[in-house]
């Protein structure tokens, strides 16, 4: 486990790595605590820069953003009352109150160390579990890619905000983008239309974009109040926190760890695992902590597990090559983009590059301790700006980034495109997590589909024949057979929040 | 009961992807048949993996409509516009403009019109959306072409700033 | 009036007449549209990009475009204005394959040449344990007498190592199951797991998996191909008349340009691409990733592309061949 660190430090220690890890979490940070933007939307907008970059201070670059993003969402849930991210939505519960009661200081502060230590907790899992998964995944060949591609979506489309329905929709959509271009095994162009522009599909960082950033915008203009600037409450920085944190051991590391278990399960998110901490947290105090009205302990529970859910989504992104969230789904894309195939094979033949990034991922969370604390003065200005100025800036990023990718103007009508139908989709309360991760996961899908054919003697049986796809195929039926069941028969299942 | 207005857009989206397979299934019987890649086995049948797609897609959109039918859907999603929803379909305007133009009179004669244009709309004073635009869009050009090294469109006046 | 100074005079008033537009071209950075995903080949492009730009004082960047075989990149590239500020990477595919395949309504002789970049040299490998075939005789006489029974995979298919391995079989009446894998680390893994047989790789993907794989024959007529496989044989030494010979069977790329390029701006180009590749750094640069420096300089475009093409039709046939074998 230890010498994937050390293959992979000679890339990290460059002044270039650690300048934009450092960059890339007061972004995040930044970027988090700007309602309605997060960590993935970070990602999306620094992506075209990365792919200017070498590999591992693009990836480091990425990987800090996650983390920053992550973080700074509670920034704002703590100030104004409205989470920077979904991620911080729970944070809410006891930082509001510890704010109203003057205690912003120390809200953010535990809200930021327990984010940076439960993210170190999780980095500490990532790198003793990613190399032991993908070990194993070796032996993995295209059935059960196949397998464990569909199982991936499935869960992710089903647990997904929304209901299950629209997120297999959404899923099914991905892979029908996916299948646009070239196909791979016999040449022909796919549904491009006589178009060259698309002979190899439309690119994902365009419709990433559009789907997020560009409906985003426009949701965000339709909300009014363009002007407005918050009040906010003076803040000096403090590292009063790192001793408040200490009452909070148990808390923290359990939580951090419930964090990184749900994290490496496909679709659960750091939403989900910041309230499952929270009640875990809240069962377990004494009445007198009151949880509720403003306790640091229900900051902690919430923040250390959204964090540890990055380090423990990069487990089976890493290793496996499934995303556990589409901010991993879109680093993965990344990094296939600078020319590396996340799975077994990283950990095999480019052994610097994944130690390279568990260094990234663990300095990030040490920068973000530091920078997080440090900069606690200038996220109230940053709260102050307003959308009149935020929203071009936005949209700017996302026009000129697309089109650096690869100098088209086409993939900027692409995006155009992607922006109205994210804009529909979300105005019907539709997950947008999954489209991507089925974009991701079409090509992985449907090449180890048609090469297991190719490979079996007998057709379909290849799949029920070799136990590790028998065994994920047939979990992924019951998922299908469940969801069908609920829908058939259940009453009305509420829709999105 | 309505039950069209108050869902809109699940059926604009439902609509959507109800198309969707049908496309799939048309390029299917035109333009992959006509290259020779719509049937056979595994290896020659480009339109294998795509027609499950569009089946499963098929299933689900009749899934949802009767979902949408019956009423079992708890979100409503009417087509209500806000005061402002009038300005964001301007700024979609004033960006399609911009990106028609975008490739004759290139990034530095378009990209600053846009950013001011955009500020001014939002109501930042008129001084202050000139001075904006102009630094907004020559700090990213910096960034950009400076650093990354990317070349942003000349236009026809073949004007290339940092590069 | 020494030798010396009629040079520096002609030069002087060389420099005099096309003083301006030298002094012009170039005043930006410059684009190399490159058609394939980022990878071990891109960076090899890189290099020579790089050294280029330094030479230039401007930026080369290289612009990943991949789709449709190359095609897309040609596309692109075309679509721009023929001033030299965007080059085209050309490798076979798109520049010679997809317009005899009928994807493309262009030929080689559509293009001015700069210098032709670098090789390499397919082989065909077997898992580093294989104990059934010593060499690969034994492998095609094996897959001669039980047709598809062994599988391998050729990367993606239908591309040029498909072709090269396909005719190389199509000479020994061998048949093997095709198992196309786009990205060649997975088959990597899957020859390494026993799910296929041989695989066909380039040096790169060699050099990355070194003690997995065994190499029975390096698929060229070249004895320098031989060294980026560390002296692994050519496939002529075992007897084996593959059916191409010199470039045909490799992978390379020419650097060129739209035709109606300004001259001035051609030779620019050309006079610091030579410099680049003749240089002695750089090609060590190259060779140390598993890429040969070609050397061959504009002059003998036609003459080393036109063969090929013949070749290469071979190589299509081959594939046609294999299909319907296959499919008996």
């Amino acid at each position: 486990m230890f010498d994937l660190l050390v293959q992979g430090a000679p890339l990290f220690l460059t002044w270039q790595a650690i300048v934009l890890t450092a960059a890339g979490i007061i972004a995040g940070l930044f970027i988090g605590v700007l309602p309605g933007l997060g960590p993935l939307m970070g990602i999306v907008l620094l992506l075209p820069v990365a792919f200017h970059l070498p590999p591992i201070p693009a990836m480091a670059m990425l990987i800090a953003i996650y983390v920053g993003g992550s973080a700074g969402g509670s920034i704002s849930a703590i100030l104004l009352r409205i989470p920077g991210t979904p991620l911080a939505a729970a944070t809410l519960f006891d930082g509001y109150p510890m704010a109203q009661k003057g205690r912003s200081q120390d809200a953010i502060g535990l809200a930021i160390t327990a984010s940076a230590l439960g993210g170190l907790l999780a980095g500490l899992v990532l790198l003793f579990f990613s190399p032991i998964l993908a070990a194993f995944a070796l032996k993995f060949g295209p059935p059960e890619y196949t397998a464990m591609a569909l199982l991936g979506l499935l869960t992710i489309a089903i647990v997904s905000e929304g209901s299950a329905i629209k997120g297999m929709i959404a899923g099914a959509f991905g892979l029908a983008i996916a299948t646009m271009g070239t196909d791979e095994f016999t040449n022909a162009y796919r549904f491009t239309f006589g178009n060259f522009n698309l002979t190899s599909g439309p690119h994902i960082v365009p419709v990433v974009v559009g789907l997020f950033a560009l409906s985003e915008v426009f949701f965000q203009i339709e909300g009014g109040k363009l002007l407005d600037s918050p009040q906010i409450q003076k803040l000096r920085i403090s590292f009063r926190a790192l001793r408040l944190i200490t009452a909070h051991k148990v808390n923290l590391v359990r939580s951090a760890l419930i964090g990184t278990f749900l994290g490496a399960i496909p679709g659960a998110g750091g939403d989900v695992s910041a309230f499952v901490s929270y009640a875990v947290a809240k069962r377990t105090a004494r009445p007198e902590d009151g949880y509720g009205e403003g306790a640091e302990g229900g900051v902690v529970a919430t923040e250390a597990a959204n964090n540890g859910t990055c380090g423990g989504a990069l487990i089976p992104s890493l290793s496996l090559g499934i995303p556990g969230d589409a901010s991993t789904a879109v680093l993965l894309a990344a990094l296939f983009l600078l020319g590396f195939f996340p799975g077994p094979e990283l950990f095999r033949n480019n052994a610097d590059i994944a130690g390279g990034i568990f260094i990234a991922y663990l300095v990030g969370n040490l920068v973000l301790l530091v920078a997080g604390i440090v900069l606690v003065p200038f996220f109230g200005s940053v709260l102050k700006l307003p959308k009149a100025w935020l929203l071009p800036i936005v949209l700017l990023l996302s026009t000129v980034g697309t089109y650096a990718l690869q100098n088209s103007v086409f993939d900027l009508w692409v995006m155009l495109v992607f922006g109205a139908i994210g804009y529909g989709l979300r105005r019907a309360h539709y997950p947008l997590a999954p489209i991507i991760i089925g974009m991701i996961l079409g090509p992985v899908l449907e090449n180890n589909f048609r090469r297991s054919l190719l490979i079996s003697r007998d057709g379909l049986s290849i799949f029920i024949e070799r136990p590790t796809s028998a065994i994920l195929l047939a979990l992924a039926a019951l998922l299908v057979a469940y969801v069908l069941f609920t829908v058939i028969r259940g009453p009305a299942k509420p829709d999105a929040n | 009961m309505n039950r069209i207005k108050p869902f809109a857009y699940d059926w604009i989206v439902w609509a959507l992807f109800l198309a969707l397979p049908l496309v799939i299934f048309w390029q299917s019987a035109t333009s992959l048949a006509d290259q020779g890649v719509a049937q056979g086995g595994p290896m020659e049948n480009a339109a294998l993996f795509p027609r499950m797609i569009a089946w499963g897609l098929l299933g689900l959109a009749i899934l949802n409509a009767g979902r949408l039918m019956l009423g079992r859907i708890a979100n409503s999603s009417p087509l209500t516009p806000t005061a402002t929803t009038r300005l964001a379909l301007v700024v979609s305007g004033c960006f399609v403009l911009y990106l028609l133009t975008l490739p004759y009179l290139g990034y530095h004669l378009t990209t600053p019109v846009l950013m001011a244009l955009l500020l001014n709309l939002f109501g930042v004073g008129r001084l202050a959306s000139l001075a904006g635009g102009v630094v907004m869009s020559l700090v990213t050009a910096a960034v950009f072409q400076g650093l990354l090294n990317v070349v942003l469109p000349v236009g026809i006046f073949e004007i290339t700033g940092f590069g | 009036m020494t030798l010396f100074n009629k040079i520096a005079a002609v030069a002087l008033g060389a420099a005099v007449v096309a003083g301006p537009a030298m002094a012009e071209f170039p005043e930006r950075n410059i684009e190399s549209i490159y058609p394939w995903a980022p990878g071990a080949t891109m960076a090899a492009s890189q290099v020579i990009a790089d050294a280029m730009g330094e030479k230039l004082g401007v930026n080369i960047s290289v612009v990943s475009t991949p789709g449709a075989g190359g095609v897309k990149a040609f596309e692109t590239a075309l679509s721009k204005p023929a001033d030299g500020y965007t080059l085209f990477d050309g490798y076979v595919a798109p520049l010679v394959l997809q317009p005899m395949q009928g994807n493309a309504d262009w030929t080689y002789t559509d293009f001015t040449p700069l210098w032709s970049a670098t090789s390499n040299a397919f082989a065909i490998a077997v898992r580093a344990d294989e104990e059934r075939f010593a060499d690969i005789a034994a492998l095609l006489d094996h897959a001669a007498a039980n047709p598809g029974d062994l599988r391998y995979s050729p990367g993606t298919a239908g591309a040029l190592p498909h072709m090269v391995a396909a005719k190389v079989m199509q000479q020994a009446d061998a048949l093997a199951q095709l198992v196309p894998y786009p990205e060649i680390d997975n088959a990597v893994r899957d020859l390494r797991g026993g799910i296929l047989d041989f695989i066909v790789i380039n040096p790169g993907v060699y050099k990355v998996n070194k003690d997995d794989v065994k190499i029975l024959a390096v698929l060229s007529t070249l004895d320098r191909s031989s060294a980026t496989y560390d002296g692994a044989p050519l496939i002529g030494a075992s007897g084996i008349d593959m059916g191409m010979s010199n470039l045909s069977p490799m992978g390379w790329n020419w650097w060129l340009v739209r035709k109606d390029t300004p001259a001035d701006v051609v030779a620019r180009l050309q006079e610091t691409m030579g410099a680049v590749v003749n240089d002695e750094a750089i090609q060590q640069k190259l060779l140390d990733m598993g890429y040969v420096p070609t050397l061959f300089a504009p002059e003998q475009y036609e003459e080393i592309v036109g063969p090929v093409t013949e070749q290469l039709q071979g190589g299509i046939d081959a594939i046609a061949w294999e299909k319907e074998n296959l499919a008996n």
